[in-house]
């Protein structure tokens, strides 16, 4: 059992802006992933889910605001030393090792930690033999354990998104972050993806999730925050943002409308 | 005082012909973010085609418009059907094929024609001019650098006046919105690489009645000086690569001058290798930004 | 017995050089299909290393040892290291550039750096390095140091940093989203694959005895990015058999009609262009 003080969230961004050049594309925004879960980004195209994505990945440095993750200030920090502290992401077009198999795929994050020199002169072995038979565990985690030896590229699509995740998985994250993870799903695969989520949640992870999918979203998110205009306009259960106006205006305008 | 004007003279006339092989380097590069390796090669063989042709008894300048179109139109075949399809194929496909390109044609040429220089039966008007006390002047050296000029004139007006050449400044701003508002993209491409091989057959005419001497190689060095040209004036700029091409012409001019010449060959790439690291944008070129 | 000796001899040079080419072409295989970067000024390393073994086993190596071999394993040691120096600080700067601009600013450099070495007075300058000690160099040692390079090589893709290299080839932003820095995995790629061509420029020293400022232009460079290409650019096995093809083919053909040998660039060339079209992979399939 992992106990979070008071004061220390997963992850929080404190009145972040965001500029580029003229434009504001985030405004004075704060948002907190207090405790592991499920929690959803959605919003009409060009809100800025994908600028607060970079911004907590460390693509971008906001500036004004803090980023704080797991008690430490992160603002500055590149994106491969944030992954290194546990959060990673995954991407909208899916970025998989294209000439590596399966299994590969999900060695990677862990090859960080191996020594070539030690392999080179064989010695101590035993740790790469311990770090594959964990990435087979992630592999059977997701089922995707048949397809071990396959290059990562022949996977069907829903499968490769999957790898992906299994992928970020063997970082063993504390936050990660999917950016349109059922994007080109048909529904059967996204009934795998969400079965999937809801299973890696028990691991003690949090997941931060951007959808265009609403009935997705509403499935598998206990906690949904809406953007627009580079600030948070609703936050909270699905069954109160959608009913809250002020979401269905921005998705809608300012006509009656029934959202899914 | 006046060596330095003598020498800045005379590699005018030496940089004329790199601005010229550098023009088709910065508009190619321009619409299609490419670098045709093999460009320099259009280069020679315009000098090759020229004398070829003339040797037939065909008159001069018929032997001259067949060269360029007869170079145009490969240059164009070549991106049709050897660049065009490996646009996909990963990073570096195109630029191996350039290479492999450049090799083919060089020794090509090497087995038809010979691997020894051959004697370039046409020159320019002989005799020198006499400027002030200290300074001669060749006549050659002007012609050339008055044809360059004269032709990057044109071909300035061209890119702002006429249709086509708007077309080719918008597809190296944006090729997705040019395509957008429907701009041929492929025959403007042809376009490009056909008004590049152009000039560059000109700058290898030029260099065969300038120094009476053309061989399979001659492309090889020039054309890679020309690519500093380019990247040093701007890529994607016409007058980047026409001021790049003087500025390396003058460059190695002084060095020769002031006794360096040992040095000469090294001068384009170290120029080459400080503006990619530094100023990749070149003098006249904008900061490109990148949108994540 | 006589017949014997005689076909060691004609054999001898074209096997030493085919050890050389591969050697410089395990080098670039590393450098291109490993880590992804197109290094056009390769061959330079190949000139540093042999000028470097030039240098020290004309002046310094008989000072340490009267032993001929352990002088050639000391010359090669050096070569390896002094190319990989050099290496390690040209690509620092260089890592930032996209991939064009990467391919022509390791050619500007090659040529740089070798209008330098024609124009210092201790490496002969223009006229090059002449009467390089040969150390008894002979086709079973470099086939020795190949096969050991090789297997090392081999064994460095199922690595930890190998899968690394491999994977910066493949989408380094990925990789960065893992926690791991592509510099470091290009950086140690490209010092280790020119430092092995730096080997081989060693072992050409000794070979030939001589060392000309040429062998670093741009050239030869292209002429081991062709055997690479080649023989597959994801294989290490590839670069190999690339390598005999580029030095088996002249051989043979130096007994055919003279004209058939002058054309074999060309036969290069368009072999390049038809696998560009077709199989961009190259002559083996799958990667090392």
């Amino acid at each position: 059992m992992v106990l979070n003080t008071p004061q220390t969230s997963i992850f929080s961004l404190q009145n972040i802006t965001v500029q580029f050049g003229g434009l504001t594309a985030i405004d004075n925004l704060s948002f907190e992933i207090p405790t592991p879960g499920i929690y959803g980004l959605i919003g009409p195209n060009g809100a800025g889910k994908t600028t607060i994505f970079n911004v907590m990945t460390g693509i971008y440095t906001p500036q004004k605001g803090d980023v704080v993750f797991l008690g430490s200030k992160v603002t500055d920090l590149k994106p491969y030393l944030m992954a290194r502290m546990g959060l990673t992401r995954t991407f909208q077009n899916i970025r998989l090792f294209e000439s590596l198999t399966v299994l590969e795929n999900v060695f990677i994050p862990k090859a960080r930690l191996l020594s070539t020199l030690k392999y080179l002169f064989f010695i101590e072995t035993d740790n790469y033999k311990k770090t594959i038979e964990f990435c087979r565990e992630i592999l059977n985690f997701v089922g995707l354990s048949h397809y071990e030896n396959r290059p990562a590229s022949s996977l069907p699509y829903g499968d490769q998104r999957k790898l992906e995740i299994a992928r970020a998985l063997a970082l063993e994250p504390k936050l990660l972050l999917l950016d349109e993870p059922a994007a080109g799903m048909n529904p059967s695969e996204k009934k795998e993806l969400g079965q999937l989520l809801d299973k890696i949640i028990l691991k003690d992870l949090s997941i931060l999730v951007i959808e265009h999918d609403m009935r997705f979203m509403m499935n598998h998110c206990p906690r949904i925050t809406v953007l627009d205009h580079g600030k948070i306009i609703s936050e909270g259960a699905p069954s109160h943002i959608q009913n809250d106006p002020a979401v269905i205006e921005a998705y809608l305008g300012k006509s009656m409308g029934d959202l899914p | 005082m006046y060596d330095f004007l003598q020498y800045l003279l005379d590699g005018l006339a030496i940089g004329s012909v790199y601005s010229l092989i550098a023009v088709g380097y910065s508009l190619v590069f321009g619409v299609l973010r490419m670098v045709n390796f093999a460009h320099g090669e259009f280069f020679m063989l315009g000098a090759y085609l020229f004398m070829f042709f003339f040797n037939l008894k065909i008159p001069l300048w018929i032997s001259f418009v067949l060269s360029a179109l007869f170079v145009g139109m490969l240059s164009v075949g070549m991106e049709r059907f050897l660049y065009k399809p490996l646009r996909k194929s990963g990073r570096f496909a195109p630029l191996i094929m350039a290479v492999g390109l450049s090799l083919f044609l060089q020794n090509f040429v090497q087995i038809i024609f010979s691997p020894n220089p051959q004697s370039f039966t046409v020159s320019l008007p002989e005799g020198i001019i006499q400027w002030g006390e200290d300074i001669l002047i060749r006549k050659k050296d002007i012609y050339i650098f008055a044809i360059t000029l004269v032709l990057t004139f044109v071909f300035d007006a061209f890119i702002r006046f006429t249709s086509f050449g708007r077309a080719i400044r918008a597809v190296s701003m944006h090729p997705q919105a040019a395509m957008l508002v429907g701009i041929p993209f492929n025959r403007i491409i042809s376009i490009t690489f056909f008004l590049g091989a152009v000039m560059a057959v000109v700058g290898g005419v030029m260099q065969g009645m300038s120094t009476n001497q053309i061989w399979p190689f001659m492309g090889v060095h020039s054309g890679l000086k020309a690519f500093a040209a380019a990247v040093l004036g701007g890529t994607g700029e016409l007058w980047g690569a026409v001021l790049g091409g003087f500025f390396i012409g003058i460059s190695e001019s002084l060095l020769v001058g002031y006794d360096l010449s040992m040095y000469k060959d090294g001068l384009a790439y170290l120029i080459l290798v400080v503006f990619l690291l530094y100023r990749p944008q070149g003098i006249l070129g904008k900061k490109l930004t990148v949108k994540v | 017995m006589m017949f014997l000796q005689d076909t060691y001899d004609y054999f001898s040079l074209p096997l030493m050089l085919l050890g050389i080419y591969s050697l410089m072409a395990m080098g670039l295989q590393l450098i291109l299909g490993g880590a992804g970067l197109l290094s056009l000024g390769h061959a330079i390393f190949f000139c540093i290393g042999g000028y470097t073994s030039a240098i020290i086993s004309s002046t310094y190596l008989p000072l340490i040892t009267d032993s001929n071999l352990l002088q050639l394993i000391l010359s090669a040691l050096c070569a390896f290291l002094v190319s990989g120096f050099f290496a390690f600080f040209m690509i620092i700067p260089c890592l930032r550039l996209k991939e064009n601009y990467f391919a022509m600013a390791t050619l500007a450099l090659g040529e740089v750096l070798s209008t330098v070495i024609k124009n210092l007075d201790f490496t002969g300058g223009i006229r090059g390095f002449k009467d390089i000690p040969s150390l008894d160099i002979n086709p079973l040692i470099v086939g020795l140091i190949v096969l050991i390079v090789y297997l090392v090589l081999r064994r460095f893709y199922k690595s930890s940093m190998g899968y690394i290299i491999r994977s910066t080839r493949d989408d380094d932003i990925a990789l960065q989203s893992l926690g791991i820095s592509h510099f470091k995995s290009q950086i140690i790629a490209f010092t280790l694959g020119s430092a092995i061509a730096g080997m081989g420029g060693g072992f050409y020293a000794h070979t030939i005895q001589f060392m000309s400022p040429e062998e670093g232009s741009f050239n030869r460079s292209i002429e081991i990015l062709l055997a690479v290409v080649i023989g597959g650019m994801n294989s290490l096995t590839g670069s190999l058999i690339g390598s005999l093809v580029i030095v088996a083919i002249p051989e043979i053909l130096r007994f055919g009609p003279s004209e058939i040998a002058q054309n074999r660039n060309v036969f290069f060339a368009s072999a390049v262009i038809l696998l560009m079209l077709f199989r961009p992979k190259g002559l083996i399939k799958h990667g090392s």
